[in-house]
């Protein structure tokens, strides 16, 4: 494949006869892959009217629009340094802007396909921009998953699209695919994985914002998609809502550990097209996946073939532990963890290998099964939740003075149940609803736990550490 | 046509888990974008617990956004699904 720059892509898809007529839409902005260059010449001058100089890093709030993708694509063109951060539900509440940013830029939903996409921008100046300049091409993405104090992931716009063209090789994109991406473009999986392998591709793209069935439904009546990301809860919602069988799909990549084997199934019969379970991390990006031909219980089970020039291996645990630590070695890997002044946090390692936080063990055939985490977190609507950060958001509520969380054996519709169990503060009348409804101010939906029991002490092992086996069998 | 509204409303406010009691529910209130603010794992829910309740099966035809716009809307699409049935075919379905 020839390796072009994202300036050099966006040129050849607009000239090129069949791809030129390819379409990126959203629902409302529906434009042709020619038009794109024009389009971004419109963002690139919105901003610098807006005050931002050329040589500071920007903070964007994107949903899953058109505007947002394009302005994405911009900044890359001109190899201007970005963070991604996804917009909140309502939309209202902003997200916190790196001190290393000069401007917060967020995309503004809009209805009429008539306003002009850099009408979608509001451009604002960020007060406490403390002066660093932009490393240029740089993309930030901070870590999924975490409630508390994230990290920002920094990787190089030459490794995204490293990251993004194993994917068009790995899945076979071509001018010809038709790809719906109904998952958050502020994520790797989102915008490397798809949008930005699809670009690359030269694909028509779907993208779909506060995704959910009927949306869903919607677009694919009118887009007609044949390769679609989509979170494990958005491929369980769609099977029910899907009423007659579909023989246009290519496949469904998702993403998430602990995707039953049911779900592959109930793929294979209603959707026709495959379910592949990508595997992959915002710091590491897609790092193997099943090919769409593999076995069913193959795709259900092993995390597949490591994307082109991705190492992996196991490292034993400490002990009898079974399985190993998964280590990786991408060649598009991440280049380490900014804090929020843009200072280190620590470097990817020097040789290369990143611990995953995965433990796995290897089949006969020389293929990986993810088997847990090394620390305990649970998937819960396809975002793994570290049961740490709930519990050091609850000890900080009102009346609670020691809280232990578990993950309980139990599946619910978000996914493994997780309990609170909670000590009062002396003197405090306190009661798990109340726990729950304080949790619903302070963390996603998917994360507050689905049980919280009020208990007069926790239990504790001989050595006065916590005993987690005696909660967790009480939640089983 | 209301007495199926003040059903829905009826499930929304039991069977949700909104902390919502049935008479604060403004069947006229956008479900999704605003007012209820329904997330999409709710929204499945809602299909769900319409067909259950009313007996019926929703065709993908019925599966849109202006469907569920309103529980009002919601009420609509329902009603003609009712007068369609065969009375027989529901009480089998019961």
């Amino acid at each position: 494949m020839i390796t072009r720059s994202i300036a050099a892509l966006i040129e050849h898809n607009a000239r090129t006869g069949e791809k030129s007529e390819n379409i990126l839409t959203d629902g409302v902005y529906t434009f042709r892959l020619r038009e794109l260059p024009e389009l971004l010449d419109e963002i690139d001058a919105v901003i610098p009217q807006a005050g931002a100089g050329a040589d500071s890093c920007l903070s964007i709030e994107c949903n899953n629009s058109a505007p947002s993708a394009l302005l994405a694509l911009a900044l890359m063109r001109v190899g201007r340094s970005f963070i991604l951060a996804p917009q909140s539900v309502t939309g209202n509440d902003l997200k916190p802007v790196p001190n290393f940013c000069s401007h917060r830029i967020v995309v503004r939903s809009r209805q009429d396909g008539a306003i002009p996409p850099a009408n979608c921008l509001r451009i604002e100046e960020n007060l406490f921009y403390n002066g660093k300049p932009a490393t240029p091409e740089k993309l930030y993405l901070r870590t999924s998953g975490s409630m508390g104090v994230s990290k920002i992931v920094m990787h190089s716009h030459a490794g995204l699209l490293g990251n993004a063209r194993n994917c068009v090789g790995k899945y076979g994109f071509t001018a010809e695919s038709r790809l719906s991406i109904p998952v958050p473009l502020a994520h790797m999986y989102g915008f490397g994985a798809a949008f930005l392998a699809a670009v690359i591709a030269g694909a028509s793209i779907d993208l779909q914002d506060k995704a959910n069935v009927l949306r869903y439904l919607d677009h694919e009546r009118r887009f007609r998609p044949d390769i679609v990301f989509a979170t494990p809860s958005l491929c369980e919602m769609l099977l029910t809502a899907f009423r007659k069988p579909r023989t246009q799909y290519q496949a469904f990549v998702t993403s998430g550990q602990r995707i039953g084997e049911e779900l592959f199934r109930a793929f294979d019969r209603t959707v026709g097209g495959r379910l592949i379970n990508q595997y992959g991390s915002t710091e590491m990006g897609a790092t193997a996946a099943c090919d769409f031909g593999d076995t069913l219980d193959k795709r259900a089970t092993e995390i597949g073939q490591p994307m082109n020039g991705v190492e992996l291996r196991l490292s034993p645990r400490s002990g009898d532990a079974p399985g190993g630590d998964l280590y990786c070695r991408h060649p598009w890997g991440f280049e380490g963890y900014l804090d929020e002044d843009g200072e280190w946090i620590a470097k990817a390692a020097a040789d290369g290998w990143y611990r995953t936080g995965d433990i796995a063990r290897k089949t006969a055939g020389g293929s990986m099964i993810v088997t847990g985490r090394a620390d305990a977190s649970v998937n819960r609507s396809g975002y793994l939740v570290m049961l740490s950060d709930i519990e050091r958001i609850v000890e900080n509520l009102d009346g609670v003075g020691e809280v232990a969380v578990v993950a309980g054996k139990r599946e619910t519709e978000r996914g493994q149940s997780i309990a609170a169990f909670c000590v009062a503060r002396s003197g405090v009348a306190l009661d798990g609803i109340q726990v729950r409804r304080y949790c619903a101010d302070l963390m996603p939906s998917y994360a507050i736990p689905d049980e919280v029991r009020i208990v007069t002490e926790l239990p504790l092992l001989a050595s006065g550490k916590l005993n987690r086996r005696a909660l967790e069998v009480q939640v089983e | 046509m209301e007495g199926i509204v003040d059903r829905l409303r009826y499930l929304v406010a039991e069977k949700m888990d909104l902390s919502v009691r049935p008479e604060e529910i403004d069947p006229d209130a956008e479900l999704m974008d605003g007012g209820l603010m329904l997330d999409s794992l709710a929204l499945v829910k809602l299909i769900a617990l319409s067909e259950r309740e009313f007996q019926i099966e929703f065709g993908e035809d019925d599966l849109l956004m202006e469907s569920f716009a309103s529980l009002r809307a919601l009420a609509g699409v329902i009603a003609v699904h009712r007068s369609l049935q065969p009375s027989g075919s529901r009480t089998a379905a019961a």
